[in-house]
C-alpha cells in the first residue's frame, strides 16, 4: 500500500508487477476499492504486466473531500498519479461508475492511453439510468449506506452468486461499510447532477476499445453500450454470459480472460477494432476466448436478428 | 493513525469472545454517549444562529434526538462496577470535548465564522466516524436492548448527518473553500483519533 498527494488530495494506490513492464491500470466502481483488483494484478503481473489500482477520491483510505467532487478531478487525478509514477501510456480498464471516468480520461488525457476497457457502463444517463440513481442517492441519504449496499448486491449478482455467497455477504457488508463513508459516497453521486453526456465526444476516442456488459445487466442495460458501441470508432462489444452488472467479482477469470487478449491484441498490433458484437465464451480456458454473437444482441428474447447499422 | 478495518475486527473479536459484558457495555456507552452528548451541546449552542435558516428544523430535531440516544444508552446499559473503567473512558473521551471547548473560546461560534463552521464540522465528525455497528458479532443477539440501541443510533447518524452535509456544502460561509476542508479534516482526524484509542481500549490494546 502506498499514498501519494496528487492534485491536493491524498490517493493510495497500489502497484504489482516489474517496473517497465506494459502498464494497466483499474478504476473503481462507485462503493468499491483497490483491493477488488489484487487478484487482477497478481495474474496480469504474472502474464507479463504492471498493473495500478487505486483508492478513488472519496474511496476507502484515500482522501474524502466533504465538500464536493467535481466528475472531471476524477481522470485529472489518474493523470496525476500516473505522472507521479512516472508512467508512460497505460492500459485502462474502469467498471460502472469507473468506466465513466475512463472515458472521460480517454477524451481529455487520451495521449496516455494504450486500450480501454469500458465495462458496465455508460456515456449518458438514460432515463432509466437516471431514476435508478435517484432512488439509489434517495435510499443513500433517507435511510443509510447498509441499504445501498443491501440495494447493491441483488441488483448487481445473479442468484447463484447470492446463493454461494448468502453466509459471506454480511461480513462483505460490514467490510464495505467500514471502508466507505455515507458523505463521501454521496459526494461521487452528487457529481452527477452537473453531469454533462459523454456522448458528444466519444469519436475522439481513436485508439482500441473494449465494451463488456453482462448478459443480464439490468441497472446498465445493452442500450448504454450500444450507444458506445455505434459512436466510438474503434472499438467491440463483448457480451459476458450469465453476467449481471459486477461481472468483475462475479467472474473475475472470464473477465480477465477478455482484459488480457484484449491488452495482448492491443500490444501486438492485431486489434481490430470493427464495431463487431461478440460473446465470451463461458470458460475462461476455452478457445477460442470469445465468438462472434450469432443473434440480435440488442434482445433478450431467442429472436433472429435484424439487420441495424454497423 | 489511519482508522482501518483492523481496528473494528479486533475489537470484534475481543467483544464476540467475552459477549457484550457490563464492562463492554460501559466503555461503549461511555464514549458513545460522549459524542452524543457534544453533538448535542453544538447543536444546542448553534441552532439559534441567524445562518441556520432553513435547517432550523433539521438542527433541533436532531439536537432531541441526540439527547435522546444518550438517555437511551444510560437505560440500556449494564453498568460495570469497576471504577477504573469510568476513569480511563473519561481520559478517552476529553478530547471529544476539548474539541468543543476550544471552539466556544471566545468569540465563540455566534460572533465568529470560523467557530461557527468548526462546530458543524465537528458535528458532521461524530456523526460520520464514530461507528460503532461494525463492532456488532455476528452472533450477537440483536434482539438485546444494547444492540438494539447500538443499531437504531447507527442508522439515525446516518439520516441526520444530512443536515450538517447541507449546510456545510451549501450554508452561507464566508471562508474560502480550502480552508473549509481544511477545518472539516482536522475535525475528523481529531475524531478519529480518539476513535482510534477507543477501538483499541475495546481490543484490549489499551489499560
Amino acid at each position: 500500500m502506498a499514498f501519494a498527494t496528487i492534485n491536493g488530495h491524498r490517493i493510495r494506490y497500489e502497484l504489482h508487477g516489474d517496473a517497465g513492464r506494459p502498464l494497466v491500470s483499474f478504476i473503481n466502481g462507485l462503493t468499491q476499492n483497490a483491493d477488488l483488483w489484487t487478484a487482477y494484478g497478481a495474474r496480469l503481473a504474472d502474464s507479463g504486466y504492471r498493473v495500478l489500482a487505486y483508492d478513488m477520491l472519496g474511496q476507502g483510505q484515500s482522501a474524502k473531500p466533504v465538500l464536493g467532487i467535481e466528475l472531471a478531478e476524477h481522470a485529472d487525478i489518474l493523470a496525476g498519479l500516473l505522472a507521479h509514477l512516472q508512467a508512460g501510456r497505460t492500459h485502462l480498464a474502469g467498471i460502472s461508475f469507473g468506466g465513466v471516468v475512463a472515458l472521460d480520461f480517454a477524451i481529455r488525457h487520451g495521449e496516455r492511453l494504450a486500450g480501454l476497457a469500458v465495462m458496465s457502463s455508460f456515456a449518458e444517463l438514460s432515463p432509466q439510468l437516471e431514476l435508478l440513481g435517484n432512488v439509489m442517492y434517495e435510499g443513500l441519504t433517507q435511510v443509510g449506506l447498509p441499504y445501498l449496499q443491501s440495494m447493491l448486491y441483488p441488483m448487481n449478482m445473479s442468484s447463484a452468486w447470492l446463493a454461494a455467497n448468502r453466509a459471506r455477504i454480511p461480513t462483505m457488508m460490514r467490510s464495505g461499510y467500514i471502508g466507505n463513508d455515507l458523505y463521501a459516497l454521496q459526494n461521487l453521486m452528487e457529481s452527477f447532477i452537473d453531469f454533462k453526456p459523454l456522448t458528444p465526444r466519444l469519436k475522439e476516442i481513436r485508439g482500441p476499445v473494449l465494451l463488456m456488459n453482462g448478459e443480464h445487466d439490468f441497472f446498465t442495460p445493452r442500450e448504454c453500450h450500444e450507444l458506445l458501441r455505434r459512436e466510438l470508432p474503434n472499438c467491440r462489444l463483448t457480451l459476458v454470459q450469465h453476467a449481471y452488472h459486477a461481472f468483475t467479482i462475479e467472474l473475475p477469470d472470464i473477465t480477465l480472460r477478455q482484459l488480457h487478449e484484449f491488452f495482448r491484441t492491443v500490444d501486438d498490433g492485431t486489434w481490430v477494432g470493427d464495431g463487431s458484437v461478440w460473446v465470451a465464451s463461458d470458460r475462461a480456458d476455452a478457445e477460442p476466448h470469445a465468438f462472434p454473437c450469432p443473434g440480435d444482441h440488442m434482445r433478450a428474447l431467442p429472436l433472429p436478428a435484424r439487420r441495424r447499422p454497423a | 493513525m489511519i482508522l482501518t478495518t483492523q481496528h473494528y475486527d479486533k475489537a470484534r473479536a475481543a467483544i464476540a469472545a467475552r459477549g457484550f459484558d457490563p464492562e463492554v457495555q460501559t466503555r461503549i456507552s461511555l464514549f458513545l454517549g460522549a459524542a452524543k452528548s457534544v453533538n448535542a451541546a453544538i447543536l444546542g449552542a448553534v441552532e439559534l444562529q441567524p445562518q441556520i435558516g432553513i435547517a432550523y428544523p433539521f438542527v433541533h430535531g436532531q439536537y432531541f434526538r441526540e439527547v435522546e440516544f444518550a438517555a437511551l444508552l444510560a437505560r440500556v446499559t449494564r453498568w460495570s462496577p469497576n471504577w477504573a473503567t469510568y476513569a480511563y473512558g473519561g481520559r478517552l473521551t476529553a478530547p471529544l470535548w476539548t474539541l468543543w471547548w476550544r471552539i466556544q473560546l471566545p468569540p465563540g461560534p455566534a460572533l465568529d465564522a470560523r467557530a461557527a463552521y468548526s462546530a458543524l464540522a465537528l458535528g458532521h465528525a461524530l456523526l460520520a466516524r464514530v461507528r460503532t455497528a461494525p463492532l456488532i458479532p455476528d452472533n450477537a443477539n440483536e434482539m438485546d436492548p444494547f444492540v438494539a440501541a447500538l443499531r437504531r443510533i447507527e442508522q439515525e447518524s446516518g439520516r441526520m448527518i444530512q443536515a450538517q452535509i447541507r449546510l456545510l456544502k451549501d450554508g452561507a460561509s464566508p471562508l474560502p473553500l480550502d480552508e473549509r476542508e481544511q477545518i472539516i479534516e482536522a475535525k475528523q482526524e481529531a475524531v478519529d483519533e480518539a476513535f482510534r484509542s477507543f477501538l483499541e481500549w475495546l481490543a484490549g490494546d489499551a489499560r
